[in-house]
């Protein structure tokens, strides 16, 4: 091998070159094959990679929506965001005008799309509660009755946002990882339930992944504006689009994925598989914290708390919100003696145990009033009833379901099994001996670190008086300052229930109530103790309550009763009649029921939906600002349009803007990296540049002049359009030395590089 | 195309990447207990296997060929080298590398050159290279090796392929300078006649009565005493019939160019005149000198490719004096380099 050239990729003319022999690559582009067909492959890919994504979701959860809007919507989707990259222009506009249409989509469909998103995480937690066996989950509030509705028009929103970020992840850099992470989570989520996606789905997704994984391995995905089937790139001649192979790849990998899942699917049914294979002891190490976490979030994985239901035998702080299933507890067949509410007594605490958050079970059940009851009764003394109650276990706890007044505090039910518990009834005029009074110096004792909080208490409620009138006093206090609330929020961590309850949070569910209601009554010198239990309204026994007329009267009650007329009456007792209430010891009445819960109201707190909580990272909390106007209403949704507005046009302002300044940047940035190169380039590189720079500014109004593959093509075309004016001598002069400073080993001389500058000069100029 | 052994080989790090993914799915279908992501765990063991067995199964059916679209162009002409990658299997890869140099010929520097192409299911893949030179020569393309991998890029299939296509390129028109063959004839015939005294390439055939323009050395004096009228010799010698021109293509690149253009220019001069020409140059590897004769200005352009595919440049070597070695009887030739004559 004889004298070695050196191959120069030359930045000088931009084309590769080995040994005087240079690629023509302008040439290389009458090799064309449309982009359109890779631009509908990586589309595909896309499309798959959502709707796989998303549908395995919903089908996973059972969601109700219409799959095949979603799947259009998809589909649509990514393919317009895909030909976007067809041009620069179509680019740059095109997103401007798909953040315009999903913009206000968004705010048309807002509480579609809330309700929606909504409803979805609803499935998911009904799913977690049958699951996990609990109703203490989070439920979210839907604004939209049509749930297939809402859901179809939120995932579709959600697919269209999904889509463009998949978009800009698959088309430029075919990074797919990220895409399939994101879907792993979002599946198992549901498949930890158990909840398994469809097999179409399944296949979206895989064939989705495949693809784009077969693509990103053989490294031909990048995005060009031109049709050139070939490219001259990183010391290579390489192919840019290869549509046929790509999509006889595809059908193999779909035919492939189809015929594996269909194998599949009839060998593994998805229905039978659990019970073939049932959970294995890993997962079940692991359900204490992921029901923590299906019901708290991430944050359940730090704030870990013990399961707790409706019923929480004293442990306080561990639910977020009461979710009810209205599934029946206990069925209770009693007669009514009152217009009271009828308790089911099932925990009583007697310490409160700060910082630990719960009440420690009562050691001595003694209760004074049923054997005072009993007594009166049977020594026939007015105004004493006695009663039966049948309870029915029917999915609780087995315990002990006490009525008032009863000496049964031994008679558990267990599930599946009916305890009769006898009960007396003491009236309104009863009283106790002396000698039957009950040791009361258990219950009153306050733990230190809930002193102050149940001082501040004692002192905004104004308690005083006797125990009646503290009774009312709390109740009011309740009722006015501090909300009843189903989803009142963790106790965080660390923090005490009680003092959390009445310092920061100002809101809560019986539990609340009754334990800071038992710690103000002991504060007053009032004996009290916080009770769990079940509590059954006259409402719930009107409403859901079946008269038993195959039963006697008298076989479940007999005695003084303040109703006129009565029956039996069989009643189903859910969740929603969970209750916590104070018992409080009032001299000569013994333990009274002292039920400080105010009511919930219907309203009772403004449902924060996804968009208020988006808006509120801009400052604003979605919630209406209340004017004060008669008809504040109206302003209100007039300021909010008003406010919106001006978030859109900021917002747009902002898009153009950032248009403009990335548009200027890039024209600064091209020519100041010219300008460093050409500060590093010896005077051969130099020439070539000025000359290269001339001829680009040229080819600018001049398109033929693209077709001139080398020099001389060049020169002869401004020769002939008239734009230089040359001899023939200077011709062959400025030929033979743009080649020496092209290809050849000598340096231009000063005299001649003088002379090229002063002909281009000259040439600009004219 | 000479089918040579061929190897396979693993891309160890795109493997192990695949089989880390296949342990997260077996390490999650053991814990959800999902047919779902049993069959994913299936379908991850199946589908490479699928793709390396149809990766395996084409080879046998892949077949390289490379040719020129052009015999010839001129210098900094375009001209097109297609490769045909032929497929008659029922798979296909998304890559495929193609390693070869390209040399201009003369100048024996060869350069690598790769190439990525697709293969497709029973089609051929074309490429056309559009090439040109700044120096004649000949361009030429040897393409050596052919690599590609599965669909899941695990494996690399390679296979040693011996094709190659060329182009000659042959100097510009406007290259070459009109040259003055009248002189060149007529110091070579004198030199040749003077020197072949006695053993005389130029043999008398006829005489012939003098026409004006004869040279006076050609007058047969006695003849023309005995018929009084002047006549002349009637000449045939390689002096008057063919032009020997020896080229040197042992300066540098740039003499050689200058040497190849002025070559061109001057046997176009010479056939111009009809005067036939004989190419000589030193061939290394042969130790002798080859040569080409053209007799007319057709067969140059469709010979004169051939000439240059032929040539190669030689190592510093004096040529006159190989020729008067190896030539001896040729005392009458024209030497070009890229200096002078």
């Amino acid at each position: 091998m004889l004298d070695r050239g050196k191959r120069r990729t030359s930045k000088r003319k931009k084309q590769p070159e080995w040994d005087g022999i240079y690629l023509v690559e302008s040439a290389l582009g009458e090799q064309r094959e449309s982009r359109w067909w890779t631009l509908l492959c990586k589309g595909v890919i896309v499309y798959l990679l959502v709707a796989g994504a998303v549908g395995a979701v919903l089908s996973a959860l059972q969601s109700s929506y219409h799959p095949i809007i979603v799947q259009a919507v998809t589909a649509v989707t990514a393919l317009f965001l895909v030909s976007l990259y067809y041009r620069k222009a179509w680019e740059n506009l095109g997103y401007l005008l798909f953040f315009v249409i999903m913009a206000g989509v968004g705010f048309a469909g807002q509480n579609y799309i809330s309700s929606g998103f909504y409803r979805v995480l609803n499935d998911l937690m009904e799913d977690s509660a049958a699951f996990f066996d609990s109703n203490a989950m989070r439920s979210y509030g839907e604004t939209v009755g049509n749930a297939s509705l809402s859901v179809t028009i939120a995932m579709s929103y959600i697919s269209a946002v999904a889509c463009l970020l998949v978009n800009i992840l698959i088309s430029r850099k075919m990074r797919y990882s990220l895409v399939i992470v994101a879907s792993a989570i979002g599946i198992g989520i549901p498949l930890y339930l158990q909840e398994e996606p469809s097999w179409i789905s399944v296949f979206q997704l895989l064939c989705g992944f495949l693809l784009a994984r077969m693509l990103e391995k053989a490294g031909h995905y990048d995005l060009h504006t031109s049709n050139d089937r070939y490219e001259w790139k990183k010391g290579r001649l390489r192919y840019v689009y290869a549509g046929r192979t790509v999509m006889q790849a595809g059908i193999c990998t779909l035919a492939l994925t189809a015929c594996v899942l269909a194998v599949c699917a009839v060998i593994f049914p998805q229905d039978k598989f659990h019970d073939k294979h049932p959970d294995n002891a890993w997962k079940k190490s692991t359900m204490g914290t992921m029901e923590n976490f299906y019901i708290f979030g991430f944050a359940g994985l730090f704030n870990y708390y013990d399961n707790t239901g409706g019923l929480t035998s004293g442990r306080l702080g561990g639910i977020s919100s009461i979710r009810l299933d209205y599934e029946t507890d206990l069925r209770l067949t009693f007669a009514p003696y009152d217009e009271n509410r009828f308790y089911l007594r099932r925990f009583v605490g007697q310490s409160y145990l700060a910082g630990q958050n719960r009440w420690a079970s009562a050691q001595i059940q003694h209760y004074i009033n049923a054997y005072e009851a009993k007594l009166a009764f049977y020594s026939s003394k007015p105004y004493v009833g006695f009663g039966v109650a049948e309870v029915e276990n029917v999915a609780a706890d087995s315990g002990v379901y006490l009525p008032y007044y009863s000496t049964d505090y031994d008679a558990a039910v267990y599930p599946g099994r009916m305890q009769k518990y006898t009960y007396y009834t003491s009236g309104d005029n009863f009283a106790s001996t002396p000698v039957m009074q009950e040791y009361t110096g258990d219950w009153l004792e306050i733990p230190s670190a809930n002193e102050k909080a149940i001082a501040e208490l004692v002192k905004d409620a104004g308690l005083s008086g006797s125990p009646e009138q503290i009774t009312q006093q709390l109740e009011t206090y309740f009722q006015k300052e501090i909300p009843y609330s189903y989803q009142p929020g963790i106790t965080p961590y660390g923090q005490d229930f009680v003092n959390y309850f009445l310092q920061k949070n100002r809101k809560g569910y019986c539990a609340h109530f009754a334990s800071a209601a038992t710690l103000a009554f002991r504060y007053m010198g009032i004996p009290a103790r916080y009770v769990e239990g079940y509590a059954v309204d006259p409402d719930d026994l009107a409403e859901e309550g079946e008269v038993r007329t195959d039963k006697k009267v008298k076989d479940y009650y007999q005695g003084y009763t303040k109703l006129k007329q009565t029956g039996v009456v069989t009643v189903d007792v859910t969740d929603a009649n969970a209750h916590a209430w104070v018992e409080i010891y009032v001299k000569g009445k013994g333990w009274q029921v002292a039920d400080v819960t105010p009511a919930s109201l219907a309203d009772d707190e403004p449902g924060q939906n996804i968009w208020s909580m988006f808006m509120g990272l801009f400052g604003r909390n979605g919630r209406n600002n209340d004017t004060g106007n008669t008809d504040g209403t109206t302003t209100n949704v007039v300021k909010q349009l008003q406010d919106s507005g001006k978030v859109a046009t900021g917002a747009f302002l902002a898009i153009v803007l950032l248009f403009v300044i990335v548009l200027c940047g890039r024209i600064i940035v091209r020519y100041i990296l010219w300008r460093i190169h050409y500060r590093n380039a010896g005077e051969n590189d130099r020439l070539i540049m000025e000359y290269q720079r001339y001829i680009q500014r040229i080819q600018k109004k001049e398109k033929g002049l693209k077709k001139a593959v080398n020099y001389e093509e060049q020169i002869a075309y401004l020769r002939k359009q008239g734009i230089w004016t040359l001899d023939r001598r200077e011709r062959d002069r400025l030929l033979r030395l743009l080649e020496q400073a092209g290809f050849g080993q000598r340096e231009i001389t000063k005299e001649d590089a003088a002379w090229m500058r002063r002909f281009w000069k000259r040439s600009h100029r004219s | 195309m000479d089918k040579k052994q061929k190897k396979w080989s693993v891309r160890p790090l795109a493997l192990v990447k695949y089989l880390l993914l296949c342990l997260l799915l077996v390490i999650g279908y053991l814990f959800f207990q999902s047919p779902v992501l049993l069959s994913v765990v299936l379908l991850a063991i199946i589908f490479p296997i699928a793709s390396m067995a149809g990766s395996y199964r084409m080879e046998p059916h892949l077949e390289l060929q490379a040719a020129a679209l052009q015999t010839q162009v001129h210098k900094g002409e375009q001209g097109n080298i297609g490769i045909y990658l032929h497929n008659s299997f029922a798979w296909m890869s998304l890559h495929c590398r193609i390693n070869g140099t390209i040399e201009n010929g003369i100048y024996g520097a060869e350069e690598d050159l790769h190439l990525e192409m697709p293969i497709s299911a029973k089609t051929t893949e074309e490429l056309v290279l559009p090439v040109a030179s700044s120096y004649c020569g000949t361009i030429q393309i040897r393409l050596t090796q052919m690599e590609y991998r599965d669909l899941m890029g695990l494996f690399t299939i390679r296979r040693h392929v011996d094709c190659q296509a060329g182009f000659a390129v042959l100097p510009r028109e406007e290259q070459g300078e009109k040259v003055d063959t009248q002189g060149m004839q007529e110091g070579l015939n004198e030199l040749e006649e003077s020197r072949a005294k006695g053993f005389d390439h130029a043999d008398v055939t006829d005489m012939r009565e003098y026409r004006p323009g004869d040279r006076i050395k050609d007058i047969h004096w006695k003849l023309s005493a005995k018929k009084r009228e002047w006549m002349v010799k009637e000449r045939e010698g390689t002096a008057q019939s063919q032009m020997v021109i020896v080229a040197d293509l042992s300066k540098e690149r740039e003499e050689i160019e200058v040497c190849i253009a002025r070559l061109y220019s001057v046997i176009v001069s010479f056939l111009d005149e009809r005067i036939p020409v004989r190419v000589l140059w030193w061939n290394v590897e042969r130790s002798d000198f080859e040569e080409q004769f053209f007799t007319d200005k057709q067969q140059m352009e469709r010979e004169f490719a051939g000439v240059l595919f032929r040539m190669k440049r030689t190592p510093d070597s004096n040529v006159i004096e190989q020729m008067q070695r190896m030539r001896p009887h040729l005392s009458g030739y024209l030497v070009l380099d890229g200096e002078g004559d």
